[in-house]
């Protein structure tokens, strides 16, 4: 009977217990920590593991994006919990050995957090050379936002000491230990300071970036001597007899003109493995005109296979076979010139640092490019399918 | 002098030397048709272009997915360039090839469509996050519209090279012609795919010039050195410090309110637009953080007037006072921090951070100084304060 009884008051004493353990107020008091110390230890943990994280990264170039984006979100979300301790304190506020213990943690964390930041942009400039420029800029941006996240969470972190102390209702019985902490704070904000400024003049050694107003003497260049291959490509008048060697001439013409706008093409993507580029509007306004001209060509040549279907039947099966060769080179010449102009384009927007600047002027480009290509490629289509059928007929 | 089995392996080893070198040799090699190639082009373009379909970016994984992406299509525009190479006249077309460029060009198609698809994700992530978040996105975006591009400009120009080395253009016309026609209207297709992804790209880059905030910064500055002014002018009594620094407290809060919403439009603006940097807005934020500096260099003065006051002041008056020092204290700290962050946050978020990194580490390196100047001498206004409270039993 008496065991009997004695099992239902020890179940009733252990749950009651329990339920006193687990309740947050009994507990805090249990452990005889203020609900502050317990906020700020909260914060050192995630701190921790921050620092933890950022230790773990090395840094390649091909992780570049996916470990300094996620150490960003990291950082942020620490922040983000620093303001929420912060917003929520409310005068008065006792000050403990706890609370300032883990003042103390929190500026060692973030001098730490800049010791790993430094690291990290050391990582970044010790790539190998042979790193692509747009994966160096998106890490170098990646840093520099890092290095703002750090130096802004150090600056909460004291800015809450500070309010933490102007609320505080025992600062005389804690002077020293205040002090104490004020001077630790202090010398790791230093540090960490020196740290992001560290970091971000590494990060920004690492920028190299063209103006695309170097390129335009060249463009500009291209541009006369493509619209004087224009005017020469439409003065050419074919006749049975010498169709052959006025269009092969015409190719020779074309075929070296397409290996400069090519030249031009690889010096771009050159200069965009190793640098970013900075949009000089008259580029773009180069580039546009290229395209026209491009198609004005595409025109010229459309012309060409309508004399030829005229003339097909007056003229030397051997001659119409070399004109309709030379036409079909002429088409993937022109072609592939439409297509380099284009490129240059896509990579000088792909590779540029100030597209919002020159979003407007960019937009027109495509545009106008799109339209001029597409032009382009319907007196190619018409072209070749004159010229194949061409071959079809007269059995070449 | 050799021995038989020392002579023999000898002349093995010649044997395998010579089998090895003419295996190895391109000449020898096995030339794989051209239909082969264009089909292996075409198995290579599938998965491409499933890769790309299995892609869902989210906030989280777009940098890596888009990428991983980048990678696929330079790989692909490489293969499609090694055959391209490997082309050589005369050539026989056949059936086969000429289905293979039409799949090639279906495919170029599909994988510009993906591209579209994307660039439209990209657009939805950045419904939900600040700019810098989705930055890289955005790049890495056109970055793979300029790949995808390049890569059916050489599925075109491949084809062309075909037909201009074809020698049976004649018999196999209406098949080619069917090509042509295919080609150029995929063509078109793709580029409007590439064009609207690069517009949905550069629609989401927007720009503010720092030039905005010059008006805004001058005037800090001019209320700033007035107010360095003011409080260089004043001089602590026992009975006047505490109706003095309380007015002092005023004009910083005001100060500093001035400066947070300076600090918030900026930060509002940093989420959705890049900035421009304006030299003069660099040269302002400079001239700030001197002007924080001297703000705390007259406070520490302060700190020490107070200290040798405090025998003679009342408990009331030592009370307000040191309140007003620590309040003093965090605020021109806050402001010092307001002003470092926005211009990490500027340089973040430049628009045009190549032409203007030497002004950046000159203005970085200035304010970092003066940063340094403001902490010293708030930790020390700050540490005499907290000593005078404990003395006095505040």
């Amino acid at each position: 009977m008496n065991t009997l009884l004695r099992k239902p008051l020890i179940t009733f004493i252990a749950l009651l217990l329990a339920v006193l353990l687990t309740n947050p107020a009994f507990a805090g008091r249990a452990a005889s920590v203020s609900p502050l110390a317990s906020q700020l230890q909260t914060l050192v943990t995630q701190g921790t593991a921050l620092k933890t994280q950022l230790t773990g990264i090395t840094l390649t170039a091909d992780n570049l994006c996916s470990q300094l984006s996620s150490a960003h979100k990291a950082a942020k979300a620490y922040i983000d919990g620093i303001a929420t301790v912060s917003n929520g304190l409310a005068a008065p506020l006792h000050l403990d050995t706890d609370v300032m213990n883990a003042l103390d943690q929190l500026g060692y964390i973030n001098r730490d957090l800049g010791t790993q930041d430094v690291r990290l942009s050391g990582n970044l400039s010790g790539l190998p050379s042979s790193t692509p420029m747009y994966a160096i800029s998106d890490g170098l941006v990646a840093m520099l936002q890092l290095s703002d996240d750090i130096g802004t969470m150090a600056d909460r972190i004291l800015e809450m000491a500070d309010k933490i102390l102007v609320m505080a209702d025992n600062i005389g019985l804690m002077a020293d230990r205040i002090v104490t902490t004020q001077q630790l704070q202090s010398a790791n904000l230093a540090l960490t300071e020196a740290s992001i400024l560290t970091t971000q003049q590494n990060a920004l050694a690492l920028v190299k970036v063209t103006d695309t107003g170097t390129f335009n003497p060249n463009l500009q260049t291209l541009l006369n001597d493509g619209n004087a291959l224009v005017t020469r490509m439409r003065a050419v008048v074919l006749n049975p007899l010498t169709m052959a060697t006025q269009l092969k001439s015409t190719a020779t013409d074309v075929k070296a003109y397409l290996d400069r706008v090519t030249a031009m093409r690889n010096t771009i993507n050159t200069t965009t493995a190793t640098n970013t580029l900075y949009i000089n509007a008259d580029s773009l306004t180069a580039l546009a005109n290229m395209s026209v001209m491009v198609s004005s060509l595409g025109t010229a040549l459309q012309g060409y296979s309508v004399a030829e279907n005229s003339l097909a039947a007056i003229t030397g099966k051997l001659t119409l076979t070399d004109a309709l060769r030379s036409t079909l080179q002429l088409s993937a010449d022109i072609g592939t010139m439409a297509d380099s102009i284009l490129e240059m384009a896509d990579v000088i927007l792909a590779m540029s640092d100030n597209i919002g600047l020159e979003a407007d002027q960019i937009l027109l480009t495509q545009q106008l490019q799109s339209t001029n290509l597409a032009a382009t490629e319907g007196s190619i289509l018409s072209t070749q399918t004159v010229v194949v059928g061409l071959f079809a007929t007269f059995s070449l | 002098m050799y021995a038989p089995n020392t002579r023999r392996q000898g002349f093995l080893a010649f044997l395998f030397v010579i089998a090895f070198s003419f295996s190895a040799s391109p000449a020898i090699a096995r030339v794989i048709p051209l239909s082969t190639q264009l089909q292996d082009l075409v198995t290579q373009g599938n998965a491409v272009n499933a890769t790309l379909a299995a892609i869902s970016l989210t906030i989280d994984n777009s940098c890596t997915q888009l990428a991983s992406a980048k990678k696929s299509v330079t790989d692909y525009r490489a293969s499609i360039e090694k055959v391209s190479a490997g082309i050589t006249a005369p050539l026989t077309l056949d059936t086969s090839s000429l289905t293979s460029l039409d799949s090639l060009s279906n495919l170029a198609v599909s994988i510009g469509g993906r591209a579209k698809t994307l660039s439209i994700q990209v657009n939805g992530i950045s419904s939900t996050a600040n700019l810098f978040d989705y930055q890289a996105s955005l790049a890495a975006m056109l970055r793979l519209s300029s790949d995808i591009g390049a890569m059916s400009d050489r599925i075109l120009e491949m084809a062309n090279k075909i037909l201009l080395m074809a020698n049976n253009i004649g018999t196999m016309a209406n098949r080619i012609l069917v090509t042509q026609q295919l080609q150029s209207a995929n063509l078109a297709l793709t580029e409007a795919s590439i064009l609207t992804t690069q517009q949905n790209m550069v629609a989401l880059s927007s720009v503010v010039s720092t030039l905005g905030y010059n008006s805004s910064l001058s005037g800090l500055v001019s209320n700033g050195n007035l107010l360095s002014s003011n409080m260089t002018g004043v001089t602590l009594t026992q009975t006047n410090m505490g109706t003095e620094l309380a007015r002092i407290q005023t004009s910083v809060t005001t100060y500093l309110n001035s400066v947070t919403t300076l600090y918030t439009l900026m930060s509002l603006n940093s989420a959705s637009a890049s900035f421009y940097i304006d030299g003069d807005t660099l040269t302002k934020l400079g001239d700030l953080s001197s002007i924080h500096a001297a703000l705390a260099l007259a406070l520490d003065n302060y700190a020490k007037a107070i200290n040798q006051l405090t025998p003679l002041t009342t408990i009331p008056v030592l009370s307000s006072a040191t309140a007003s020092m620590l309040t003093l204290t965090r605020d021109i700290g806050t402001m010092s921090d307001r002003i470092m962050e926005m211009t990490d946050k500027i340089i973040v978020m430049a628009d045009n951070i190549g032409t203007m990194s030497g002004r950046v580490v000159d203005t970085e390196a200035l304010q970092q100084s003066n940063f340094t100047l403001t902490q010293n001498s708030l930790l020390s206004a700050s540490t005499v304060t907290v000593n005078v409270i404990k003395a006095a039993g505040l």
